[in-house]
């Protein structure tokens, strides 16, 4: 076949790879290549005479493809579109369609030739070139190195995380195409790099510098940025005249390095001596300021020396024997007291701790030690002070005992011993319960229990007899010592509390006086409202009554009432002279003698002779005892007794009173009966206070009705007592106590 | 006793007292620190009607010559048509013989204290014969007092009149009662004078609301008070 | 009257007889034991009763042997001084009212009788056997 033209085109046309489609004005397919049948999976008969529309996936496509090119207009531009085919078998590829015009030979467009290329490659190119960039910024970003690439213009091509993060503060001005000296000056201006100093001149120098390394890399070089980071740069020149950097983080090796420059300083200053020897030529390697110090020695000095030439007293024989033991390992650590010499010959007391540091080739001996003369001077003070201590508790006034928890006693100072009648030693292993009187036994043993490692230190006051017999109240402080909840020592500490003792009770005796006075003048009180207002007010209404009658001219009978006035005013008088007897009485102290109870009594008896003689009494007195009393109020107590079983007394028979006194421990007891008329029991009480009227004919009863309430005054105010005893019948029975020592 | 000088509503007696006559005393005791001998608590009845100085629960020293039948005194008594139209203490220079609360030879004054128990009913206390004026102030502390010790007198007694539940002496005597026993002979039974067996079965027939004994005894049957 | 001083009844007799238009008989006896024998007659219409009485101790013991004598008539307590606690037992004790010995005036006298010889009872009541 000849090679014509169209001869050509025909065969291009059919060995097109890409499908080729010819349609009509009509959107009619007139022809079909072979790729096309090939690849759209239709025969040429399927195609040949239908529309294109099914070849479109998208109706939208077709449509708007079919609306762009028809009705055909004549066109120098082929008109291409981006679509999806859909092949006879449902599936789908991308591909470019480009329609040209054909035109007939006066110009008119009559069809056009569509040809659908395949993109499905090329887009999976695409996609593969895509995930590949896409992995490499992934890893760079993942890397915590910092990485940057400069270009042959030094304009930043690209950089990862980890170099922004580096540079934070220069980060806004990496931008891909920024030059570097153009991020750099930005971070110089906020900041970024430490070393820059803060001028303008430094940082002008630090550009220049920085950029001329830049330029000509010669290597790592550590650089520090802020916050607070060192990072080891490294730069390279790429064949292309690109520049790589990778800026490694090295913040932690400084600080590890600068860390034992720190420790280095530490032990240089400290202020015990530390020395390091090594063991091959037992030299010093080291020595502290502190130890050069004291030993007077200059670094250079102390390498010379070996450690015997300092030591004095435990080189070469002693030390060589226990720094054998260290040398081979057998023991750890060694510490020893010696004696060091300083260079000037003089010498001081040291503490020693030494330590084998390395068992490797050339090991050495670390020295700790320690100037121990301050030490030394503090141990013996304190051992002064322990005996000064020791001096005073032998001597002190209070009794101090350490026992244990069973009073077995460890320690007694002097003055206790002294008390008891034994020396100190001797009291050592003796419990002391045996020293503190029988019957206070018990009520120290159970004080004793009761102390707990909660309430471990209580008080007690007991009653101590020295050695000369003296009693004297001590008070005891005993503090249990527990250990893990169990006693292990008890201290107690006594102190004489005699005097202090004396005077509480004088305080209490006098508060008792004082309560006494107090009663009286609250009786007296009711007294004046009640017995005195009574009498008075029969006065005032008695006088009316005379008024009245005198008013009246009746003056035949003024006798009655005026009777009454004057009977009723004496019997005021009486009271109140009986009143101010008792509040004498109430407000006067005791003054005590010792006498025997006999001369009272009997001073009592005869003043009432009078009395007596008219009553035909006796008195049957059984009462040799020795009291200490006041000795005119025993005599008032008494006769108002006495006074009292004469004036009750039964007129049928002999007035017969009968006296007894025994004395108990610490107290007399008085029982004085009488034959008389008694006393009511259920008025056993009110006869003993002020005014108890208990026969109503006064005239037959003289008297103002205090004398019993008088006597009972003077007992309490000896601190005594006095009550009737109802039980009686034959007559009034009286039983007193006194104390025999008035409190 | 009391202590005239005492301020009532600081005493201790206004808390003890128990009967009319202990409110008696108390009411005496505050006119006589006042320098008065006549007085009395009386009941104000409606308007224009008169006061009866017999009513149950009157408590007076006024001497019965001084009323028409001992106790009657007329609403046209100043002083009782001041009680029945105020609500305030006064003194009232009582005129010529107008009132009978101001009885011969005894001074025209006369105090009014106008008084009202919780129930409602209104009460005035009435003083006659001041011989001294009386001072605003002192006027005012008699008031008070006087209010203090009514208001105890309602507590004690007055009130019982609105107040349910009968005392555990009130149901023996009731109990009696319904035995058949009289006063008298309750009175024996119990120990209490016949006066004090009547005043207890008065209290009673008020707090039931009954005017006679069979009803007394058949209310508390009744209402369970007895069986 | 109850009491053991006379003189008391000297006074009491004299405030009585002030008393405008009052009839009083006023018997006077010294113990608790004439007091019984005497309301025991059935001419005593009203006591007076001294709270102190020897050789008793207080009202609490005399009042009640009037009341065991059979008598209803009121008891009034007359004492110089009725502030104690104890005194406030007095209904208890068959008493019927208390009063101090200076508050006795004529005055409480006349109240006293109107209050203890008034009908308390309406007619009605009065005593209606059933």
């Amino acid at each position: 076949m000849q090679l014509s033209p169209e001869n050509l085109l025909k065969a291009l046309y059919e060995t097109m790879p890409d499908p080729v489609l010819v349609l009509d004005g009509n959107r009619t397919i007139l022809a079909v290549n072979g790729s096309a049948i090939e690849t759209l999976g239709f025969s040429a008969e399927e195609l040949i005479g239908t529309g294109p529309e099914r070849l479109y996936a998208s109706a939208v496509d077709a449509r708007e493809v079919g609306e762009d090119l028809y009705p055909l207009r004549g066109s120098s531009k082929p008109y291409r579109r981006r679509v999806d085919v859909r092949r006879k078998d449902g599936s789908i590829f991308p591909a470019e369609v480009t329609n040209s015009i054909i035109e007939s030979g006066g110009g008119q467009p009559i069809g056009l030739v569509a040809i659908i290329r395949d993109l499905s490659a090329v887009l999976q190119a695409q996609k593969q070139r895509l995930r590949a960039e896409t992995i490499l910024n992934t890893a760079l970003a993942s890397i915590s190195q910092g990485f940057a690439v400069y270009d042959g213009e030094d304009r930043l091509v690209l950089c990862n995380d980890a170099y922004r993060e580096i540079y934070s503060i220069s980060a806004p001005a990496m931008q891909v195409g920024s030059s570097f000296e153009t991020i750099i000056r930005y971070g110089l201006e906020r900041g970024q790099f430490p070393g820059a100093g803060t001028t303008a001149e430094t940082r002008a120098a630090w550009l220049e510098q920085r950029l001329a390394r830049h330029t000509n890399p010669e290597g790592p070089f550590v650089q520090k940025v802020e916050p607070g980071r060192t990072l080891q740069i490294e730069e390279r020149i790429t064949g292309d005249n690109y520049r790589v950097g990778v800026l490694t983080d090295v913040s932690a090796l400084s600080e590890i390095k600068s860390e034992a420059e720190r420790l280095g300083v530490i032990i240089e200053g400290v202020a015990q001596e530390v020395y390091l020897v090594r063991l091959s030529d037992r030299r010093f390697i080291y020595a502290n300021k502190s130890a050069r110090d004291n030993l007077q020695y200059s670094m250079d000095e102390m390498r010379q020396l070996e450690p015997q030439m300092i030591n004095v007293d435990l080189f070469p024989d002693k030390l060589a024997g226990k720094a054998a033991s260290i040398i081979s390992g057998k023991t750890k650590t060694l510490i020893a007291d010696t004696m060091l010499r300083r260079k000037d010959g003089t010498m001081y007391p040291c503490r020693v701790r030494l330590e084998l540091m390395d068992t490797g080739p050339d090991p050495v001996v670390l020295a700790f030690a320690e100037d121990i003369t301050e030490r030394l001077e503090i141990e013996r003070a304190l051992a002064r002070k322990q005996h000064e201590f020791e001096t005073l508790v032998q001597n002190l006034p209070d009794f101090i005992v350490r026992a244990r928890p069973d009073t077995t006693m460890t320690y007694t100072n002097a003055h206790y011993a002294r008390f008891v009648g034994l020396e100190p030693a001797e009291m050592i292993g003796r419990k002391f319960l045996e020293f503190i009187p029988d019957h206070f036994h018990e009520v120290l043993e159970a004080h004793l229990a009761s102390l707990s490692p909660d309430n471990p230190m209580k008080t007690s006051e007991q009653t101590m007899v020295a050695e000369s017999g003296e009693q004297l109240w001590y008070l005891w402080t005993n503090l249990m010592i527990f250990e893990d909840g169990e006693p292990v020592e008890l201290l107690s500490v006594g102190r004489d509390i005699t005097e202090t003792r004396e005077a509480r009770n004088r305080i209490a005796s006098q508060a008792r006086q004082l309560e006494l006075r107090n009663d009286a003048l609250e009786q007296f009180g009711g007294i004046v409202s009640h017995d005195l207002k009574a009498p008075l007010r029969q006065i005032r209404l008695f006088a009316d009554m005379i008024a009245e009658d005198v008013g009246a001219g009746k003056v035949d009978d003024l006798e009655t009432p005026s009777g009454y006035i004057s009977d009723r005013a004496k019997g005021l008088e009486r009271m109140i002279s009986s009143l101010f007897e008792y509040s004498q009485l109430a407000y006067q102290g005791i003054n005590p003698v010792t006498l025997r109870l006999d001369d009272p009594i009997a001073a009592a008896w005869s003043n009432l002779t009078v009395h007596v003689a008219e009553a035909d009494a006796s008195l049957f007195c059984e009462a040799d005892i020795e009291i200490e009393a006041d000795r005119n109020l025993l005599i008032q107590f008494f006769q108002n007794l006495f006074a009292n079983s004469l004036k009750y007394r039964d007129p049928s028979r002999p007035t017969e009173v009968r006296l007894r006194a025994e004395a108990g421990e610490n107290r007399i007891t008085i029982t004085l009966e009488d034959n008389g008329i008694g006393i009511d029991p259920r008025n056993a009480d009110t006869v003993f206070g002020v005014f108890q009227r208990l026969h109503p004919d006064e005239t037959l009863y003289s008297g103002s009705g205090i004398g019993l309430a008088l006597c009972r005054q003077i007992a309490e105010s000896h601190g005594g007592t006095i009550v009737l005893d109802s039980s009686y019948r034959d007559g009034a029975r009286f039983v007193a106590t006194f104390p025999t020592v008035p409190l | 006793m009391l202590a005239p000088e005492t301020v009532f509503h600081q005493g201790p007696e206004l808390e003890r007292a128990v009967n009319r006559m202990d409110f008696f005393r108390l009411f005496k005791s505050l006119a006589g620190s006042h320098g008065v001998q006549f007085f009395g608590v009386v009941e104000i009845p409606g308007e224009t009607a008169s006061i009866n100085l017999g009513q149950a629960h009157v408590l007076h020293n006024f001497p019965g010559s001084w009323f028409e039948d001992g106790a009657n005194c007329l609403a046209a008594d100043p002083v009782v048509s001041y009680l029945q139209q105020s609500t305030a203490p006064i003194v009232l220079e009582v005129e010529g013989n107008s009132s009978a609360f101001v009885g011969d030879n005894c001074s025209p004054r006369v105090l009014v204290v106008p008084l009202q128990a919780a129930s409602g009913k209104r009460y005035g206390l009435i003083m006659s014969g001041l011989e001294r004026p009386v001072a605003h102030q002192q006027l005012a502390l008699i008031a008070l007092d006087a209010a203090l010790i009514f208001q105890r007198y309602f507590e004690v007694l007055l009130s019982l009149d609105s107040i349910s539940g009968l005392s555990e002496r009130e149901i023996q005597i009731v109990r009696w009662t319904s035995e058949g026993k009289t006063s008298s002979e309750i009175a024996i039974i119990l120990g209490l004078s016949e006066h004090t067996v009547n005043s207890y079965i008065a209290a009673v027939l008020r707090k039931l609301q009954v005017v006679n004994r069979a009803q007394m005894v058949a209310a508390a049957l009744r209402s369970g008070l007895i069986s | 009257m109850v009491d053991d001083d006379p003189a008391e009844h000297v006074l009491l007799q004299r405030q009585m007889k002030k008393v405008d238009g009052l009839s009083v008989k006023l018997d006077y006896v010294a113990d608790i034991g004439a007091a019984v024998e005497s309301v025991g007659t059935g001419d005593v219409d009203m006591v007076f009763l001294d709270n102190r009485l020897v050789p008793n101790d207080d009202f609490r013991q005399t009042a009640p042997l009037l009341r065991q004598a059979g008598f209803v008539g009121p008891i009034g307590l007359i004492s110089s001084d009725i502030s104690d606690a104890y005194f406030n037992e007095f209904r208890e004790y068959g008493v019927d009212f208390r009063i101090g010995k200076d508050e006795i005036d004529g005055a409480a006298i006349r109240f006293i009788v109107s209050e203890y010889t008034r009908q308390q009872l309406s007619e009605a009541c009065s005593e209606d056997y059933m």
